[in-house]
């Protein structure tokens, strides 16, 4: 029994991180560039949904603002920085990395280092009876929630025309210029809506587990693993790596305790061995 | 196309059978083609037939999707690109692929591997400043002289024209001694004075080395060599002197059909 | 012109013996704070010179420079003080370690190009860091080991501790440089800057470009072991904090304050630059942090070849009399991608010129290009 509750607990991490992922794996695929600042805009977004709260008691309302403030922060970084380096991914990468530097230092003097629990909200407490344990109605909302985005983009990338733009510039950039599209504002819109949905996920997290300086790194780095693990720019590969990884936090944990960190890591080195661009990596 | 009949192991180059597609398209369809000493080949066609493929397939950049190259009476169908660079073969290439940030005599340096030149100098040779290799030096020195960049030595190649990284580009060819070399479009973007110089030690080269060359001007290639291959949608029409060439039906008809 | 670069050269030789014999006289009226700031400077300046010699040689960002550091560091301290294993098997130990696991991840890491090599080589940094904060029976978990000391055989230059340690760090320090200095002016170093430029044109040349990748790697990693010797001696403890991402960063930071391309003189300058930042912001803000994160972006987005190129444009005047170093000032922010077809993205966005083969000279910025 112990097992089940365990596999639900990886499903709903594999949740949010699944948000986490997408935002990421978007950017790099399109624009080809790991947005290291994207663990921040997570533990911001959380942390800005939380002050939404703590002063006007809604929870979605602090969903909403976690999204929109970073959908706008990921805008203002594309505009003012990401742009004077674009096409040399390398330096776009070290901006981002400055980007996290000094969020990260910002977001301990703006909210203080101390951990902040966001609360979960009326409708969402509670829980449901699963056999011989309660199943946390809040966990199931996470669930669902990844489920319903999932469901909107794969619809978006797979079936509409935008979808179909995004995906031939993930395969080649110059496909999109050809088309007539500008490609300055579809870099611009996917930055921005993977700022957004780290934002999204950092409210959701936050108040699935907690909020504390230092979580920007460590989130970022459970998102680096998927993203290696499915393959950098695929969607079905965002999928598999945050499910894999979901499992192996939650049975690492619960297996052995001592080296649950070290077990997220397993996966990844199987991986590499066998397939270096990860399970669903388009080889190049 | 009777030449894959011929079967000799002794010629230099043999390609039996290539092919290679790209997600559906082929690129290059069974093409098989001879080169040995005396036979250097200029390839026209017409663009995206196929030539600069066949020149990655026969450097090793792609793997073949069927068919078998060899070189010097070694199979080098699945060897890397390392091996066929140790059995003599050189390329260069049609878009300026030099070692930007360094300067002409580091780039001609960094081609002496795999050359008379290049005997590693045991051990140590990671602790030796290269500046001190006088043998090479040497070599640099007398390939900076016949490709006139004397004066050049020490500038970056990123701060040279278009026409001197040509020259660079051919000078990095021949530095090495290579027996085969493969050049892809050497004249492209050349003024006419440039085009003089390299013309006319790429004729040189025709005659003491086995060379093939991917060339749009038809003049030209006929100046270089008696031997023309055409390659058009992946597949080789036809090779034979400029006569025959320009007496074949299916020829005449691509360079119509082309403008 | 000849006469300006002989000028030049002297005056390099002379700023440089000035520099060892300053070095070689400041035990004889100097405090310990100096001496401990300087020996900071030369553990965390080898460890800046690890990154940079992968970044300047290659154009590979690696983030588990620290990594090396650590498990030298951990060997070390438990040998000493678990263990009880002595001084020199546990110096071999630790640096057996330490490679083997670099060989093992620069196999791995060597797979991926460009931002991907950063990626794995976070993952590969978080992976020693969860194992030393998480395995505490053996690693004590974020208190870590301490109480290492330098053996007392070893006090060979005076019996006081710190001028000991002083002259050990700068004898091994200065051999480190050398032997950075002597691989950088060879033919090995030079084969690593044509990889950097064109890995495909290296290996069609007959290049193993793999193994020339790998073992740069491992020489990266073993700069990073012997600070990781230097810092466990100096410092006396190791703990997980040492290869935080925070502190991967730091050497990014200090390389790139510096000049990316100036291996030594570039990492030097700037691990100076950076760690006497840290002390004297720390003293006056808490948010130091931000300071330096905003220098670091402000030296990216506005001199990309590091506050090195300042003293170069002072030393060889602005029309810049020796070549190499008017190209590392190209005036152009954009950077051609050589072989891949990723160039794209400049191009549609600035370019002129829409086949974007014949690009004008100068126009390369120092860094990698592309992937």
């Amino acid at each position: 029994m112990i097992y089940i509750s365990t596999f639900l607990n990886g499903l709903t991490i594999a949740g949010y991180l699944f948000l986490m992922a997408l935002g990421l794996n978007l950017s790099f695929g399109l624009m080809n560039i790991v947005n290291m600042s994207h663990g921040t805009m997570y533990l911001a977004g959380g942390f800005i949904g939380w002050t939404v709260l703590s002063k006007t008691g809604s929870w979605f309302l602090g969903l909403l603002m976690a999204g929109a403030s970073m959908g706008v922060f990921a805008f203002v970084e594309d505009l003012l920085f990401l742009r004077r380096a674009r096409g040399n991914m390398t330096m776009e990468t070290l901006i981002t990395l400055s980007i996290s530097i000094i969020g990260a230092d910002l977001i301990v003097g703006i909210f203080s280092g101390r951990t902040r629990q966001v609360k979960i909200p009326k409708l969402l407490q509670g829980a449901f009876p699963v056999g011989d344990f309660y199943f946390p109605k809040y966990n199931l909302f996470i669930i669902l929630f990844a489920v319903f985005f999932g469901i909107i983009f794969w619809f978006v990338l797979k079936k509409t025309k935008i979808g179909m733009i995004i995906r031939a510039g993930v395969d080649d950039q110059e496909i999109v210029s050809t088309l007539g599209f500008d490609i300055k504002l579809l870099f611009s819109a996917i930055f921005t809506l993977s700022g957004i949905l780290a934002g999204i996920a950092g409210m959701i997290g936050g108040t699935f587990q907690n909020l504390v300086s230092g979580q920007d790194s460590s989130v970022m780095v459970y998102t680096l693993l998927i993203v290696i693990i499915g393959g950098m720019g695929s969607f079905e590969g965002a999928i598999f790596g945050s499910l894999i990884i979901g499992m192996a936090f939650t049975f690492g944990s619960l297996l052995a305790p001592q080296f649950s960190q070290f077990f997220l890591f397993a996966p990844v080195a199987i991986v590499l061995v066998f397939s270096p661009r990860g399970i669903f990596g388009k080889g190049r | 196309m009777g030449e894959g009949k011929m079967k000799e192991k002794e010629k230099a180059l043999v390609v039996e059978g290539v092919s290679r597609s790209f997600g559906g398209v082929r690129a290059v369809d069974q093409v098989s083609l001879i080169l040995d000493t005396g036979m250097s080949t200029v390839m026209i066609g017409p663009n995206g037939a196929g030539k600069t493929t066949l020149f990655n397939l026969i450097a090793g950049v792609y793997p073949l999707d069927e068919g078998k190259i060899t070189l010097f009476g070694e199979d080098i169908s699945k060897a890397s690109i390392q091996r066929r660079s140790e059995l003599g073969l050189v390329r260069t290439y049609q878009t300026c692929n030099l070692f930007k940030e360094l300067t002409v005599e580091e780039n001609l340096y960094l081609s002496l591997k795999n050359s008379p030149w290049g005997a590693s100098r045991g051990c140590l040779e990671p602790f030796l400043p290269w500046v001190s290799d006088k043998v090479r030096r040497e070599r640099i020195e007398e390939i900076c002289r016949v490709m006139q960049l004397e004066a050049l030595k020490d500038t970056l190649v990123l701060n040279m024209s278009h026409g001197q990284q040509r020259q660079l580009e051919l000078g990095m060819a021949i530095i090495s001694d290579p027996k085969i070399i493969l050049f892809d479009e050497p004249m492209a973007g050349l003024s006419p004075t440039e085009r003089v110089f390299i013309g006319e030690l790429i004729k040189k080269l025709a005659r003491e080395k086995i060379i093939l060359v991917i060339e749009h001007d038809m003049d030209f290639a006929m100046s270089i060599t008696d031997r023309i291959a055409v390659l058009d949608h992946g597949r080789l029409i036809k090779v034979g002197t400029p006569q025959e060439i320009s007496r074949d039906p299916e020829v005449q008809k691509i360079y119509k059909l082309h403008g | 012109m000849a006469g300006i670069s002989k000028n030049t050269a002297l005056l390099k030789k002379v700023c440089l013996g000035t520099l060892a014999a300053v070095l070689l006289v400041i035990p004889l009226f100097s405090s310990d704070f100096t001496m401990t700031m300087i020996i900071r400077y030369m553990y965390y300046g080898l460890l800046t010179v690890s990154f940079g010699f992968l970044a300047g040689e290659l154009g590979l960002f690696s983030l588990m420079t620290p990594v090396s550091l650590t498990l030298t560091g951990y060997t070390i301290g438990l040998c000493q003080t678990r263990f009880a294993i002595p001084f020199i098997p546990s110096i071999f130990l630790a640096f057996l370690i330490s490679m083997s696991f670099a060989a093992l991840c620069g196999w791995m890491a060597n797979r991926s190009h460009g931002v991907s090599f950063l990626m794995l080589t976070l993952v590969f940094s978080q992976l020693v860091y969860s194992l030393a904060l998480q395995w505490t029976s053996m690693t004590n978990g974020t208190t870590g080991l301490l109480g290492i000391r330098f053996p007392d055989a070893m006090e060979i230059f005076s019996t006081n501790t710190k001028v000991n340690h002083y002259y050990w760090t700068l004898i091994i320090f200065s051999l480190t440089i050398l032997l950075v200095y002597l691989l950088i002016g060879s033919s090995y170093g030079l084969k690593l800057k044509g990889i950097k430029n064109s890995e495909t044109r290296m290996a069609a040349l007959g290049y193993h470009t793999g193994l020339l990748k790998w073992s740069a790697f491992m020489v990266s990693s073993f700069i990073s072991s012997v600070a990781g010797v230097l810092f466990v001696y100096n410092t006396g403890m190791i703990n997980p904090e040492i290869m935080t991402l925070n502190s991967s960063n730091q050497a990014l930071i200090s390389s790139i304050l510096g000049g990316v391309n100036s291996v030594l003189l570039g990492s030097i300058v700037g691990t100076v630059i950076n760690r006497t930042l840290e002390l004297t912001l720390g003293s006056l803000t808490r948010r130091y942090a931000t300071i330096v994160g905003a220098l670091f972006l402000a030296i990216i987005l506005l001199m990309p070849e590091g506050l090195i190129s300042i003293v170069r444009k002072l030393a060889y005047g602005k029309n810049g009399t020796i070549q190499r170093a008017a190209a590392d000032t190209g005036p152009d922010k954009r950077s051609a991608s050589d072989d891949s077809h990723r160039g794209t993205a400049d191009q549609s966005d600035q370019d002129p010129d829409p086949d974007g083969h014949h690009r004008s000279p100068g126009e390369e910025k120092g860094w990698e290009k592309g992937r």
